[in-house]
């Protein structure tokens, strides 16, 4: 059900590469777990961010969660359309829904990410 | 945990549940925000069994619920019912409450679910040396829907009951829908035209189910507790726990036009009219910020400097209004700044954002129905 070609994080972001960049966004549980998206508050372009670190803030309706990036490097571009439209993390959290694009340092970095079967195994885990 | 006799319902139609004071309740169904829509353009059917139903009767009910409220229940006719609030001997409040009054000698206190054995236990002792009051917890025999939203009287009417065309605001209906004995009252906590059901519980499942499926074309959808906050909140109505405690007075929290000081004595009466010669220390707002973010339950409130303002009071409700897309929330600052335009800032996670005080509600509906 997650897409195989992306690679998956503990908080539940996802990365999906393009030679050096990273697109980034969260996972279909992840915007499940949060409800509806109301507000996402992103660094600017060209922010250095490191992996681990939290890099903005998802508002729902029900809570405030961070917004973590598994990997380090330089945000390209942030997904201008969630301004107005937030909610299309929700709809297609793996398609439109994408939230920024990073410019990585360490690209190493994806490859300790989960596989999509991995991430499968890790939230059937967490539900016991 | 417990579960209303409509849980089976909830269950079926997918339901994301959730604790809420004890009660394992709907959250949302469809998605918060589509609910929400649903309230302030069609109409929502909410299940808020989970709140307490207390009837008081006797002849000596009246005099009893004017010592135990502080709202004035002399004024309340039969078929009438309004706001209230239940304090302790420091002014504090224990509860805040709806009282209807279906008919001469008989009320209903709707109490919050967080609460519910608090006042029924606190109603009891207060009893105990009122004469011809009878006080009976009818939480577990009646079921309490909410049906809000605009087109919520034609979806009555069309179910059979004609007579809500003229029942007034706040006003109630002893009826019959859909073949129960019902009673139909005029309240709510969206804003929107709507109406509380109170029916026999062994009834509900099929009276839930019905309403859904014969209000389906008028756009009627279940609405669980998160939509329901929101639109509370748009309305500034308070919510116990958070926006209200204990620890607050109903002066401070804005509700002294529901204070009866003249009725005569009632429980935490001294206490608050020392407060009130006193002087508050806080005051309840409603506030909108002036940036995009979203305010939280237990944010500080800063006096409007620069960078860095003093703590001057804390949030206590607050989300983003779907309506207005901007943050809204309720919180206690210094009476000196709680006039509507004060400037002030609400830390949001260590960044302080501009907020100024208004007027609540934030939302006001267009029509008002008759």
């Amino acid at each position: 059900m997650n897409p195989t070609n992306l690679r998956y994080h503990e908080e539940h972001e996802w990365i999906r590469m393009e030679g050096k960049q990273a697109t980034l966004g969260i996972s279909d549980f992840a915007q499940d777990a949060l409800g509806d998206i109301v507000f996402i508050e992103l660094p600017k372009p060209g922010t250095r961010v490191t992996a681990g670190q939290q890099l903005g803030e998802i508002e729902s309706t029900k809570t405030t969660s961070a917004l973590y990036t598994p990997v380090s490097g330089t945000i390209v571009r942030i997904n201008a359309d969630l301004k107005d439209h937030p909610e299309v993390v929700n709809t297609d959290p793996y398609g439109k829904g994408w939230i920024a694009v990073i410019e990585l340092s360490d690209p190493a970095q994806v490859e300790k990410l989960m596989t999509a079967s991995q991430y499968d195994a890790f939230l059937a885990s967490q539900k016991k | 945990m417990n579960r209303t006799p409509l849980f089976a319902e909830h269950a079926a139609l997918g339901a994301k549940l959730v604790d809420f004071a004890g009660w394992e309740m709907p959250i949302q169904y469809s998605g918060v925000v589509d609910e929400y829509q649903a309230v302030r353009t069609a109409a929502g059917l909410f299940d808020v069994s989970h709140m307490g139903r207390i009837n008081v009767t006797g002849s000596g009910a009246l005099s009893f619920l004017q010592r135990v409220t502080v709202n004035n229940v002399a004024k309340l006719a039969p078929l009438d019912s309004h706001y209230s609030m239940v304090c302790n001997e420091r002014g504090g409040i224990m509860d805040d409450v709806f009282l209807y009054h279906p008919k001469p000698q008989d009320f209903l206190l709707c109490v919050n679910a967080s609460n519910r054995e608090k006042i029924l236990a606190w109603l009891l002792k207060q009893a105990a040396s009122a004469p011809s009051v009878t006080i009976v917890d009818r939480s577990v025999e009646l079921v309490q829907l909410a049906l809000q939203g605009p087109a919520s009287r034609s979806i009555l009417v069309e179910l059979g009951v004609a007579e809500v065309a003229s029942v007034k605001p706040r006003h109630c209906l002893e009826g019959t829908l859909l073949g129960v004995p019902s009673l139909i009252t005029r309240t709510g906590y969206t804003g929107e035209l709507g109406y509380e059901l109170y029916l026999p519980a062994d009834r509900a499942p099929r009276i839930w189910t019905e309403l859904l499926g014969r209000g389906r074309a008028a756009g009627l959808k279940p609405v669980g507790l998160g939509a329901r906050d929101l639109l509370r909140l748009e309305m500034a109505y308070l919510l116990y726990g958070n926006d209200i405690t204990e620890e607050t007075t109903p002066l401070e929290s804005g509700m002294d036009w529901i204070v009866a000081f003249h009725k005569g004595q009632f429980v935490g009466r001294e206490a608050l009219l020392s407060q009130k010669d006193r002087g508050l220390v806080r005051r309840l707002v409603a506030f909108e910020l002036l940036q995009k973010a979203v305010p939280r339950h237990g944010f500080k409130v800063l006096a409007n400097g620069q960078s860095g303002g003093e703590v001057i009071g804390e949030v206590t409700s607050g989300n983003l209004s779907p309506l207005l897309q901007k943050g809204i929330g309720l919180g206690y600052v210094p009476p000196a700044l709680a006039a509507p335009g004060s400037s002030m800032a609400i830390d949001i996670r260590g960044r302080p954002v501009p907020a100024v005080v208004v007027k609540p509600p934030f939302y006001k509906r267009k029509s008002r129905e008759g």
